[in-house]
Protein backbone atom coordinates (compact mmCIF):
# COMPACT_ATOMS: atom_id res chain seq x y z
CA UNK A 1 0.00 0.00 0.00
CA UNK A 2 1.36 3.38 -0.87
CA UNK A 3 0.57 6.46 1.20
CA UNK A 4 2.06 9.09 -1.04
CA UNK A 5 2.49 9.00 -4.77
CA UNK A 6 4.39 11.64 -6.64
CA UNK A 7 3.44 11.42 -10.30
CA UNK A 8 5.31 13.17 -13.06
CA UNK A 9 6.07 16.11 -10.81
CA UNK A 10 7.92 19.14 -12.18
CA UNK A 11 8.79 22.43 -10.60
CA UNK A 12 10.14 25.45 -12.40
CA UNK A 13 11.43 28.62 -10.84
CA UNK A 14 11.56 31.86 -12.75
CA UNK A 15 14.77 33.77 -12.36
CA UNK A 16 15.23 37.25 -13.65
CA UNK A 17 18.44 37.53 -15.63
CA UNK A 18 18.09 41.22 -16.32
CA UNK A 19 15.26 43.75 -16.18
CA UNK A 20 13.49 42.38 -19.20
CA UNK A 21 14.74 38.86 -19.63
CA UNK A 22 13.48 36.06 -17.47
CA UNK A 23 14.89 32.57 -17.38
CA UNK A 24 13.48 29.35 -16.08
CA UNK A 25 15.24 26.91 -13.82
CA UNK A 26 13.80 23.44 -13.82
CA UNK A 27 14.41 22.27 -10.25
CA UNK A 28 12.46 19.04 -10.64
CA UNK A 29 11.95 17.29 -13.91
CA UNK A 30 9.16 14.71 -14.19
CA UNK A 31 9.83 12.99 -10.91
CA UNK A 32 7.97 9.85 -9.85
CA UNK A 33 8.21 8.69 -6.28
CA UNK A 34 6.20 6.22 -4.28
CA UNK A 35 6.14 6.14 -0.49
CA UNK A 36 4.84 2.91 0.99
CA UNK A 37 3.18 2.45 4.32
CA UNK A 38 5.49 2.23 7.37
CA UNK A 39 8.55 2.61 5.23
CA UNK A 40 11.67 4.66 5.72
CA UNK A 41 12.43 6.11 2.33
CA UNK A 42 15.69 7.83 1.52
CA UNK A 43 16.05 10.66 -0.98
CA UNK A 44 19.69 11.23 -1.77
CA UNK A 45 21.48 13.85 -3.81
CA UNK A 46 24.15 16.50 -3.66
CA UNK A 47 23.29 20.18 -3.33
CA UNK A 48 21.23 21.50 -6.20
CA UNK A 49 19.77 18.09 -6.95
CA UNK A 50 16.29 19.26 -6.00
CA UNK A 51 15.85 17.17 -2.88
CA UNK A 52 14.76 20.06 -0.66
CA UNK A 53 12.47 21.43 -3.38
CA UNK A 54 10.85 18.03 -3.47
CA UNK A 55 10.29 18.09 0.29
CA UNK A 56 8.76 21.53 0.11
CA UNK A 57 6.47 20.44 -2.67
CA UNK A 58 5.31 17.44 -0.69
CA UNK A 59 4.17 19.62 2.22
CA UNK A 60 2.84 22.16 -0.32
CA UNK A 61 5.10 24.98 0.73
CA UNK A 62 5.64 25.20 -3.04
CA UNK A 63 3.05 24.39 -5.68
CA UNK A 64 4.04 22.09 -8.53
CA UNK A 65 4.35 23.44 -12.06
CA UNK A 66 2.92 20.19 -13.35
CA UNK A 67 2.24 16.71 -12.06
CA UNK A 68 0.32 15.24 -9.18
CA UNK A 69 0.82 14.59 -5.50
CA UNK A 70 -1.48 11.76 -4.50
CA UNK A 71 -2.12 11.27 -0.80
CA UNK A 72 -4.15 8.13 -0.09
CA UNK A 73 -5.12 8.16 -3.76
CA UNK A 74 -6.39 11.76 -4.07
CA UNK A 75 -4.54 14.63 -5.67
CA UNK A 76 -3.78 17.26 -3.05
CA UNK A 77 -1.64 19.61 -5.11
CA UNK A 78 -4.34 22.28 -5.44
CA UNK A 79 -5.64 22.13 -1.86
CA UNK A 80 -6.34 25.39 -0.08
CA UNK A 81 -7.78 26.54 3.25
CA UNK A 82 -9.27 23.91 5.53
CA UNK A 83 -8.39 21.03 3.22
CA UNK A 84 -4.78 22.17 3.07
CA UNK A 85 -4.60 22.37 6.85
CA UNK A 86 -6.06 18.90 7.11
CA UNK A 87 -3.55 17.56 4.63
CA UNK A 88 -0.67 19.20 6.42
CA UNK A 89 -1.66 17.64 9.71
CA UNK A 90 -1.05 14.33 7.95
CA UNK A 91 2.33 15.23 6.57
CA UNK A 92 4.86 16.99 8.77
CA UNK A 93 8.40 18.08 8.29
CA UNK A 94 11.56 18.29 10.41
CA UNK A 95 14.19 20.71 9.22
CA UNK A 96 17.96 20.70 9.19
CA UNK A 97 18.81 23.37 11.69
CA UNK A 98 17.37 22.85 15.19
CA UNK A 99 18.92 26.16 16.22
CA UNK A 100 16.77 28.05 13.71
CA UNK A 101 13.53 26.09 13.68
CA UNK A 102 12.51 26.79 17.28
CA UNK A 103 11.43 30.22 18.46
CA UNK A 104 13.96 31.45 21.04
CA UNK A 105 11.29 33.44 22.91
CA UNK A 106 9.06 30.49 23.69
CA UNK A 107 9.44 27.37 25.76
CA UNK A 108 9.00 23.75 24.80
CA UNK A 109 5.39 23.55 25.95
CA UNK A 110 4.36 26.47 23.70
CA UNK A 111 5.96 24.89 20.66
CA UNK A 112 4.08 21.65 21.05
CA UNK A 113 0.81 23.22 22.19
CA UNK A 114 0.38 25.37 19.09
CA UNK A 115 -0.16 22.63 16.51
CA UNK A 116 -2.52 20.90 18.94
CA UNK A 117 -4.68 23.99 19.32
CA UNK A 118 -4.57 24.96 15.66
CA UNK A 119 -5.74 21.51 14.69
CA UNK A 120 -8.47 21.52 17.32
CA UNK A 121 -7.17 18.86 19.67
CA UNK A 122 -9.99 17.94 22.05
CA UNK A 123 -8.24 15.83 24.70
CA UNK A 124 -6.13 16.96 27.62
CA UNK A 125 -3.42 19.13 26.11
CA UNK A 126 -1.02 18.80 29.07
CA UNK A 127 -1.12 15.02 29.01
CA UNK A 128 -0.68 14.97 25.25
CA UNK A 129 2.42 17.16 25.53
CA UNK A 130 3.88 14.82 28.13
CA UNK A 131 3.12 11.81 25.93
CA UNK A 132 4.81 13.41 22.96
CA UNK A 133 7.89 14.38 24.95
CA UNK A 134 8.17 10.84 26.26
CA UNK A 135 7.76 9.51 22.73
CA UNK A 136 10.83 11.47 21.58
CA UNK A 137 12.75 10.37 24.71
CA UNK A 138 12.75 13.71 26.49
CA UNK A 139 12.18 11.92 29.74
CA UNK A 140 10.94 12.93 32.28
CA UNK A 141 8.76 15.49 30.44
CA UNK A 142 8.46 17.73 33.50
CA UNK A 143 12.15 18.47 33.21
CA UNK A 144 11.84 19.76 29.65
CA UNK A 145 8.37 21.35 29.43
CA UNK A 146 9.46 24.77 30.64
CA UNK A 147 12.86 24.90 28.98
CA UNK A 148 13.75 27.43 26.34
CA UNK A 149 15.65 26.47 23.19
CA UNK A 150 18.93 27.97 24.39
CA UNK A 151 18.86 25.76 27.47
CA UNK A 152 19.00 22.60 25.40
CA UNK A 153 21.57 20.86 23.25
CA UNK A 154 21.16 20.49 19.48
CA UNK A 155 19.98 16.91 19.86
CA UNK A 156 17.37 17.87 22.43
CA UNK A 157 16.08 20.72 20.27
CA UNK A 158 15.73 18.40 17.33
CA UNK A 159 13.69 16.07 19.57
CA UNK A 160 11.44 18.95 20.62
CA UNK A 161 10.91 19.79 16.98
CA UNK A 162 10.05 16.18 16.27
CA UNK A 163 7.53 16.16 19.12
CA UNK A 164 6.00 19.28 17.58
CA UNK A 165 5.78 17.58 14.22
CA UNK A 166 4.20 14.48 15.74
CA UNK A 167 1.59 16.53 17.63
CA UNK A 168 -0.78 16.59 14.68
CA UNK A 169 -0.70 12.81 14.42
CA UNK A 170 0.84 12.69 10.96
CA UNK A 171 0.99 9.64 8.72
CA UNK A 172 4.14 10.89 7.04
CA UNK A 173 7.19 12.57 8.53
CA UNK A 174 9.66 14.26 6.22
CA UNK A 175 13.10 14.74 7.73
CA UNK A 176 15.31 17.07 5.69
CA UNK A 177 18.93 16.56 6.83
CA UNK A 178 17.83 16.21 10.46
CA UNK A 179 21.24 15.24 11.82
CA UNK A 180 23.75 17.15 9.71
CA UNK A 181 24.02 19.97 12.25
CA UNK A 182 24.45 17.66 15.23
CA UNK A 183 27.53 16.28 16.89
CA UNK A 184 28.58 12.84 15.79
CA UNK A 185 27.74 11.26 19.10
CA UNK A 186 24.15 12.52 18.97
CA UNK A 187 23.39 11.53 15.39
CA UNK A 188 22.86 7.85 15.89
CA UNK A 189 20.39 8.47 18.70
CA UNK A 190 18.22 10.74 16.54
CA UNK A 191 18.30 8.26 13.67
CA UNK A 192 17.35 5.41 15.96
CA UNK A 193 14.53 7.57 17.26
CA UNK A 194 13.22 7.96 13.71
CA UNK A 195 13.21 4.19 13.33
CA UNK A 196 11.45 3.65 16.63
CA UNK A 197 8.76 6.23 15.74
CA UNK A 198 8.05 4.29 12.59
CA UNK A 199 7.57 1.15 14.68
CA UNK A 200 5.62 2.65 17.58
CA UNK A 201 3.40 5.10 15.69
CA UNK A 202 3.25 3.36 12.36
CA UNK A 203 4.23 6.41 10.35
CA UNK A 204 6.11 6.50 7.07
CA UNK A 205 9.32 8.49 7.00
CA UNK A 206 11.04 10.28 4.16
CA UNK A 207 14.66 10.88 5.02
CA UNK A 208 16.36 13.46 2.81
CA UNK A 209 20.13 13.76 2.87
CA UNK A 210 23.40 13.88 0.99
CA UNK A 211 24.97 11.48 3.46
CA UNK A 212 24.98 7.92 2.21
CA UNK A 213 26.33 6.64 5.51
CA UNK A 214 23.21 7.45 7.47
CA UNK A 215 20.96 6.51 4.57
CA UNK A 216 22.41 3.04 4.49
CA UNK A 217 21.79 2.76 8.19
CA UNK A 218 18.08 3.51 8.39
CA UNK A 219 16.32 3.43 5.03
CA UNK A 220 14.54 0.57 3.28
CA UNK A 221 14.50 2.04 -0.22
CA UNK A 222 16.18 5.03 -1.80
CA UNK A 223 15.81 7.37 -4.73
CA UNK A 224 18.92 9.10 -6.01
CA UNK A 225 18.28 12.59 -7.39
CA UNK A 226 20.61 14.47 -9.71
CA UNK A 227 19.77 17.77 -11.33
CA UNK A 228 16.09 17.37 -10.66
CA UNK A 229 15.75 13.88 -12.05
CA UNK A 230 15.55 10.51 -10.36
CA UNK A 231 18.60 8.74 -11.71
CA UNK A 232 18.43 5.58 -9.69
CA UNK A 233 16.09 3.89 -7.25
CA UNK A 234 15.55 0.60 -5.51
CA UNK A 235 16.16 -1.13 -2.22
CA UNK A 236 18.93 0.60 -0.29
CA UNK A 237 21.12 -2.46 -0.17
CA UNK A 238 20.79 -3.11 -3.86
CA UNK A 239 21.56 0.47 -4.88
CA UNK A 240 24.55 0.80 -2.56
CA UNK A 241 26.01 -2.63 -3.33
CA UNK A 242 25.48 -2.38 -7.07
CA UNK A 243 25.17 1.24 -8.13
CA UNK A 244 24.38 1.57 -11.82
CA UNK A 245 24.80 5.29 -12.31
CA UNK A 246 28.17 6.98 -12.22
CA UNK A 247 26.67 9.74 -10.06
CA UNK A 248 25.62 7.24 -7.39
CA UNK A 249 29.09 5.73 -7.43
CA UNK A 250 30.64 9.14 -6.89
CA UNK A 251 28.33 9.80 -3.95
CA UNK A 252 29.31 6.48 -2.40
CA UNK A 253 33.00 7.17 -3.00
CA UNK A 254 32.77 10.57 -1.35
CA UNK A 255 30.88 9.37 1.74
CA UNK A 256 33.16 10.08 4.69
CA UNK A 257 34.47 7.00 6.44
CA UNK A 258 37.20 7.00 9.09
CA UNK A 259 38.51 3.70 7.78
CA UNK A 260 39.18 5.21 4.37
CA UNK A 261 42.40 7.10 3.91
CA UNK A 262 42.96 9.78 1.31
CA UNK A 263 46.15 8.80 -0.50
CA UNK A 264 47.97 11.18 -2.78
CA UNK A 265 51.17 10.50 -4.66
CA UNK B 1 63.62 22.06 14.23
CA UNK B 2 61.31 19.16 14.74
CA UNK B 3 58.17 20.89 15.89
CA UNK B 4 56.19 23.23 13.71
CA UNK B 5 54.50 24.66 16.73
CA UNK B 6 54.53 23.80 20.36
CA UNK B 7 51.92 24.78 22.91
CA UNK B 8 52.95 24.89 26.55
CA UNK B 9 50.65 25.17 29.56
CA UNK B 10 48.09 27.18 27.65
CA UNK B 11 45.10 28.35 29.67
CA UNK B 12 42.25 30.17 27.96
CA UNK B 13 38.91 31.34 29.23
CA UNK B 14 35.96 33.61 28.58
CA UNK B 15 34.63 36.50 30.61
CA UNK B 16 30.90 36.47 31.12
CA UNK B 17 28.39 38.20 33.33
CA UNK B 18 29.14 36.07 36.38
CA UNK B 19 32.89 35.90 36.14
CA UNK B 20 35.49 34.08 34.14
CA UNK B 21 35.20 30.54 32.84
CA UNK B 22 38.22 28.54 31.88
CA UNK B 23 37.64 26.52 28.74
CA UNK B 24 41.16 25.27 28.03
CA UNK B 25 43.32 24.41 30.97
CA UNK B 26 47.03 23.70 31.07
CA UNK B 27 47.11 22.56 27.48
CA UNK B 28 50.30 21.02 26.11
CA UNK B 29 50.86 19.84 22.58
CA UNK B 30 53.77 19.60 20.16
CA UNK B 31 52.85 19.47 16.52
CA UNK B 32 55.55 17.97 14.29
CA UNK B 33 56.68 19.59 11.08
CA UNK B 34 55.35 18.62 7.68
CA UNK B 35 52.26 16.63 8.60
CA UNK B 36 48.52 17.04 8.71
CA UNK B 37 47.58 17.20 12.36
CA UNK B 38 43.89 16.74 13.06
CA UNK B 39 42.14 18.02 16.16
CA UNK B 40 38.71 16.55 16.80
CA UNK B 41 36.13 17.62 19.29
CA UNK B 42 32.41 18.01 19.73
CA UNK B 43 30.77 21.41 19.99
CA UNK B 44 31.94 23.16 23.12
CA UNK B 45 35.10 21.11 23.48
CA UNK B 46 37.22 24.22 22.99
CA UNK B 47 38.68 23.35 19.62
CA UNK B 48 37.91 26.65 17.90
CA UNK B 49 39.09 28.56 20.95
CA UNK B 50 42.33 26.63 20.74
CA UNK B 51 42.79 27.56 17.09
CA UNK B 52 42.23 31.23 17.83
CA UNK B 53 44.58 31.08 20.80
CA UNK B 54 47.35 29.51 18.71
CA UNK B 55 46.96 32.23 16.11
CA UNK B 56 46.68 34.80 18.88
CA UNK B 57 43.51 36.17 17.32
CA UNK B 58 41.24 35.54 20.28
CA UNK B 59 39.28 38.66 21.17
CA UNK B 60 37.47 39.81 24.27
CA UNK B 61 35.51 38.22 26.03
CA UNK B 62 38.07 35.50 25.39
CA UNK B 63 41.38 35.80 27.18
CA UNK B 64 44.58 33.80 27.28
CA UNK B 65 45.64 33.83 30.90
CA UNK B 66 48.87 31.89 30.71
CA UNK B 67 51.02 29.69 28.55
CA UNK B 68 53.24 29.82 25.52
CA UNK B 69 52.79 29.11 21.84
CA UNK B 70 56.26 28.59 20.42
CA UNK B 71 56.67 28.95 16.68
CA UNK B 72 60.15 28.98 15.20
CA UNK B 73 61.67 29.63 18.59
CA UNK B 74 59.53 32.66 19.41
CA UNK B 75 56.48 32.89 21.63
CA UNK B 76 53.56 34.08 19.51
CA UNK B 77 51.68 35.23 22.58
CA UNK B 78 54.49 37.68 23.43
CA UNK B 79 55.14 38.85 19.89
CA UNK B 80 54.26 42.51 19.29
CA UNK B 81 51.17 43.20 17.19
CA UNK B 82 52.90 44.61 14.13
CA UNK B 83 55.33 41.74 14.02
CA UNK B 84 52.40 39.29 14.27
CA UNK B 85 50.70 41.09 11.39
CA UNK B 86 53.81 40.60 9.30
CA UNK B 87 54.08 36.92 10.18
CA UNK B 88 50.46 36.14 9.44
CA UNK B 89 49.96 34.89 5.89
CA UNK B 90 53.76 34.87 5.42
CA UNK B 91 54.74 32.31 8.04
CA UNK B 92 51.55 30.99 9.45
CA UNK B 93 47.96 31.38 8.43
CA UNK B 94 44.53 30.67 9.80
CA UNK B 95 41.43 29.87 7.80
CA UNK B 96 38.59 30.32 10.29
CA UNK B 97 35.21 28.68 10.22
CA UNK B 98 32.95 29.89 7.41
CA UNK B 99 35.81 31.90 5.94
CA UNK B 100 34.21 31.70 2.53
CA UNK B 101 31.50 34.06 3.76
CA UNK B 102 34.12 36.60 4.73
CA UNK B 103 35.00 37.49 1.14
CA UNK B 104 34.19 41.08 0.36
CA UNK B 105 30.98 40.97 -1.69
CA UNK B 106 31.65 44.19 -3.61
CA UNK B 107 35.22 43.50 -4.65
CA UNK B 108 36.52 41.25 -7.39
CA UNK B 109 38.54 38.24 -6.24
CA UNK B 110 41.63 39.63 -7.94
CA UNK B 111 41.39 42.86 -5.94
CA UNK B 112 41.04 40.86 -2.76
CA UNK B 113 44.21 38.96 -3.61
CA UNK B 114 45.79 42.36 -4.10
CA UNK B 115 44.67 43.42 -0.60
CA UNK B 116 46.47 40.46 0.92
CA UNK B 117 49.65 41.24 -1.01
CA UNK B 118 49.49 44.96 -0.36
CA UNK B 119 49.15 44.42 3.37
CA UNK B 120 52.51 42.71 3.20
CA UNK B 121 54.11 45.27 0.94
CA UNK B 122 54.09 43.05 -2.12
CA UNK B 123 53.26 43.84 -5.66
CA UNK B 124 50.41 42.15 -7.52
CA UNK B 125 52.22 41.99 -10.86
CA UNK B 126 55.22 40.38 -9.25
CA UNK B 127 53.08 37.70 -7.67
CA UNK B 128 50.79 37.06 -10.64
CA UNK B 129 52.53 33.80 -11.33
CA UNK B 130 52.16 32.63 -7.71
CA UNK B 131 48.49 33.55 -7.66
CA UNK B 132 47.74 31.49 -10.74
CA UNK B 133 49.82 28.72 -9.24
CA UNK B 134 47.83 28.53 -6.00
CA UNK B 135 44.54 28.88 -7.86
CA UNK B 136 45.50 25.92 -10.01
CA UNK B 137 46.38 23.94 -6.92
CA UNK B 138 42.81 24.32 -5.72
CA UNK B 139 41.61 23.63 -9.27
CA UNK B 140 40.43 27.11 -10.13
CA UNK B 141 41.28 28.99 -13.29
CA UNK B 142 42.68 32.50 -13.37
CA UNK B 143 39.30 33.76 -14.65
CA UNK B 144 37.94 33.78 -11.08
CA UNK B 145 40.12 36.82 -10.46
CA UNK B 146 37.59 38.82 -12.42
CA UNK B 147 34.60 37.40 -10.59
CA UNK B 148 32.70 38.75 -7.63
CA UNK B 149 32.14 36.31 -4.75
CA UNK B 150 28.41 35.94 -5.51
CA UNK B 151 29.25 34.62 -8.96
CA UNK B 152 31.04 31.65 -7.41
CA UNK B 153 29.57 28.56 -5.79
CA UNK B 154 30.20 27.74 -2.13
CA UNK B 155 32.90 25.25 -3.02
CA UNK B 156 34.64 27.70 -5.32
CA UNK B 157 34.55 30.40 -2.65
CA UNK B 158 36.08 28.04 -0.13
CA UNK B 159 38.78 27.15 -2.67
CA UNK B 160 39.42 30.84 -3.26
CA UNK B 161 39.89 31.45 0.45
CA UNK B 162 42.31 28.54 0.69
CA UNK B 163 44.26 29.88 -2.30
CA UNK B 164 44.36 33.34 -0.76
CA UNK B 165 45.75 31.94 2.47
CA UNK B 166 48.50 30.11 0.61
CA UNK B 167 49.63 32.79 -1.80
CA UNK B 168 52.51 34.02 0.35
CA UNK B 169 53.68 30.43 1.01
CA UNK B 170 53.24 30.12 4.76
CA UNK B 171 54.55 26.90 6.23
CA UNK B 172 51.88 26.46 8.87
CA UNK B 173 48.20 26.48 7.98
CA UNK B 174 45.45 26.23 10.57
CA UNK B 175 42.06 25.26 9.17
CA UNK B 176 38.93 25.43 11.30
CA UNK B 177 36.10 23.35 9.84
CA UNK B 178 37.25 23.90 6.25
CA UNK B 179 34.51 21.86 4.63
CA UNK B 180 31.52 22.36 6.89
CA UNK B 181 28.45 23.41 4.97
CA UNK B 182 29.74 22.11 1.66
CA UNK B 183 28.26 19.38 -0.42
CA UNK B 184 29.65 15.82 0.02
CA UNK B 185 31.16 15.67 -3.44
CA UNK B 186 32.76 19.10 -3.10
CA UNK B 187 33.95 18.30 0.41
CA UNK B 188 35.72 15.19 -0.76
CA UNK B 189 37.43 16.99 -3.64
CA UNK B 190 38.64 19.80 -1.38
CA UNK B 191 40.05 17.33 1.13
CA UNK B 192 41.97 15.55 -1.61
CA UNK B 193 43.29 18.90 -2.87
CA UNK B 194 44.33 19.98 0.63
CA UNK B 195 46.30 16.81 1.13
CA UNK B 196 47.95 17.18 -2.27
CA UNK B 197 48.98 20.74 -1.48
CA UNK B 198 50.29 19.76 1.93
CA UNK B 199 52.41 16.96 0.49
CA UNK B 200 53.67 19.04 -2.42
CA UNK B 201 54.62 22.10 -0.40
CA UNK B 202 55.67 20.15 2.69
CA UNK B 203 53.52 22.36 4.88
CA UNK B 204 52.25 21.69 8.34
CA UNK B 205 48.48 21.69 8.44
CA UNK B 206 46.42 21.78 11.59
CA UNK B 207 42.90 20.76 10.79
CA UNK B 208 40.17 21.27 13.34
CA UNK B 209 36.76 19.71 12.90
CA UNK B 210 33.94 17.88 14.62
CA UNK B 211 33.66 15.48 11.72
CA UNK B 212 35.70 12.51 12.82
CA UNK B 213 35.29 10.67 9.53
CA UNK B 214 36.98 13.27 7.38
CA UNK B 215 39.63 13.83 10.02
CA UNK B 216 40.61 10.19 9.96
CA UNK B 217 40.58 10.26 6.17
CA UNK B 218 43.05 13.10 5.84
CA UNK B 219 45.25 13.32 8.97
CA UNK B 220 48.62 11.81 9.79
CA UNK B 221 48.24 12.42 13.50
CA UNK B 222 45.09 13.05 15.47
CA UNK B 223 44.27 14.59 18.83
CA UNK B 224 40.88 14.26 20.43
CA UNK B 225 39.61 17.03 22.68
CA UNK B 226 36.98 16.74 25.33
CA UNK B 227 35.93 19.55 27.67
CA UNK B 228 39.04 21.62 26.98
CA UNK B 229 41.69 18.97 27.29
CA UNK B 230 43.26 16.32 25.13
CA UNK B 231 41.92 12.89 25.89
CA UNK B 232 44.08 11.03 23.44
CA UNK B 233 46.49 11.67 20.61
CA UNK B 234 48.74 9.72 18.35
CA UNK B 235 49.33 8.42 14.86
CA UNK B 236 46.21 8.11 12.76
CA UNK B 237 46.48 4.34 12.33
CA UNK B 238 47.10 3.72 16.01
CA UNK B 239 44.19 5.93 17.01
CA UNK B 240 41.94 4.11 14.58
CA UNK B 241 43.00 0.54 15.21
CA UNK B 242 43.74 0.60 18.93
CA UNK B 243 41.99 3.47 20.68
CA UNK B 244 43.13 3.84 24.26
CA UNK B 245 40.47 6.23 25.50
CA UNK B 246 36.83 5.12 25.67
CA UNK B 247 35.73 8.40 24.06
CA UNK B 248 37.62 7.72 20.85
CA UNK B 249 36.53 4.09 20.89
CA UNK B 250 32.85 4.92 21.39
CA UNK B 251 32.84 7.76 18.85
CA UNK B 252 34.35 5.50 16.22
CA UNK B 253 31.66 2.96 16.97
CA UNK B 254 28.86 5.47 16.66
CA UNK B 255 29.82 6.88 13.26
CA UNK B 256 27.30 5.73 10.67
CA UNK B 257 29.11 3.94 7.88
CA UNK B 258 27.94 2.35 4.68
CA UNK B 259 27.29 -1.30 5.25
CA UNK B 260 27.09 -1.06 9.03
CA UNK B 261 23.44 -1.53 9.80
CA UNK B 262 23.03 -1.62 13.55
CA UNK B 263 25.14 -0.71 16.51
CA UNK B 264 25.30 -3.48 19.02
CA UNK B 265 26.87 -3.44 22.41
CA UNK B 266 28.03 -0.38 24.28
CA UNK B 267 27.53 2.99 22.65
CA UNK B 268 28.09 6.63 23.41
CA UNK B 269 25.14 8.21 25.17
CA UNK B 270 24.46 11.49 26.91
CA UNK B 271 25.41 15.01 25.93
CA UNK B 272 28.84 16.59 25.61
CA UNK B 273 30.19 17.70 28.97
CA UNK B 274 30.48 21.42 29.58
CA UNK B 275 33.42 23.11 31.16
CA UNK B 276 33.36 23.89 34.83
CA UNK B 277 31.00 21.13 35.70
CA UNK B 278 33.30 20.79 38.63
CA UNK B 279 34.50 17.26 38.01
CA UNK B 280 37.42 16.56 40.22
CA UNK B 281 38.09 13.37 38.38
CA UNK B 282 37.87 12.47 34.72
CA UNK B 283 35.95 14.92 32.50
CA UNK B 284 34.41 12.12 30.50
CA UNK B 285 33.02 10.35 33.54
CA UNK B 286 29.33 11.11 32.99
CA UNK B 287 29.34 9.36 29.63
CA UNK B 288 31.82 6.59 30.28
CA UNK B 289 30.46 3.07 30.63
CA UNK B 290 33.77 1.82 32.01
CA UNK B 291 34.12 4.20 34.94
CA UNK B 292 35.10 3.10 38.42
CA UNK B 293 35.35 4.85 41.75
CA UNK B 294 38.96 5.86 41.02
CA UNK B 295 37.82 7.83 37.98
CA UNK B 296 35.74 10.07 40.21
CA UNK B 297 38.54 11.17 42.48
CA UNK B 298 41.64 11.28 40.31
CA UNK B 299 42.04 13.58 37.39
CA UNK B 300 43.89 11.41 34.87
CA UNK B 301 47.14 12.65 33.36
CA UNK B 302 48.23 12.24 29.78
CA UNK B 303 50.26 9.02 29.66
CA UNK B 304 52.40 7.69 26.86
CA UNK B 305 52.21 4.20 25.52
CA UNK B 306 55.67 2.82 25.11
CA UNK B 307 57.31 2.52 21.69
CA UNK B 308 54.54 4.50 20.04
CA UNK B 309 53.39 8.05 19.46
CA UNK B 310 50.26 7.47 21.45
CA UNK B 311 49.17 9.46 24.47
CA UNK B 312 45.99 8.92 26.43
CA UNK B 313 44.25 10.30 29.49
CA UNK B 314 42.57 7.28 31.05
CA UNK B 315 43.50 5.42 34.18
CA UNK B 316 41.48 2.40 33.15
CA UNK B 317 43.42 1.64 29.98
CA UNK B 318 43.94 -1.15 29.05
CA UNK B 319 41.54 -2.76 31.56
CA UNK B 320 38.41 -1.19 30.07
CA UNK B 321 39.00 -2.97 26.80
CA UNK B 322 38.22 -6.28 28.43
CA UNK B 323 34.80 -4.97 29.45
CA UNK B 324 33.67 -3.79 26.05
CA UNK B 325 31.73 -7.03 25.58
Amino acid sequence: MSVLNIEDLSKEFTVRKSLTRAGVIRALDHVNIELREKEVLGIVGSSGSGKSTLARLMVLLYRPTSGKILFDGTDVSKYKGRKLREYRSNIQMVFQDPYASLDPFHNVEWHIKRPLIINGYTGNVKDKIDDLLTEVRLDPPAQFRDKFPHQMSGGQRQRVYMARALATGPKILIADEPVSMLDVSLRVEILELLLSLRDSMGISIIYITHDLNTVSMITDRIYVLNRGRVVESGSTKQVIDNPVEDYTRRLIGAAPDPFKKIEVD
Amino acid sequence: MNEAISINNLTVGYHWENGFSIVIKDFNLDIPNGIIFGIAGESGSGKSTLAQAIYHSLKYPGEITSGKVIYNGIDLLKTPKNELRRMRAMDLTFIPQAAMNALNPVKRIGDQFNDVLEAHGKNFAEFQHDIIDVLNMVRLGSEVLNNYPHELSGGMRQRTVIAMALVLSPNLVILDEPTTGLDVLVEHDILVDLKKIQRKKQLTMIMITHDLSILYEISDQIAMMYAGEITEYGDRDTMLMSPAHPYNYLLLKSIPRIGVKKYDGIKLTGNPTNFNEGNKGCQFISRCPFKTYDCEINHPVLEKEKDRTHYFRCIRYPEWMKEQG
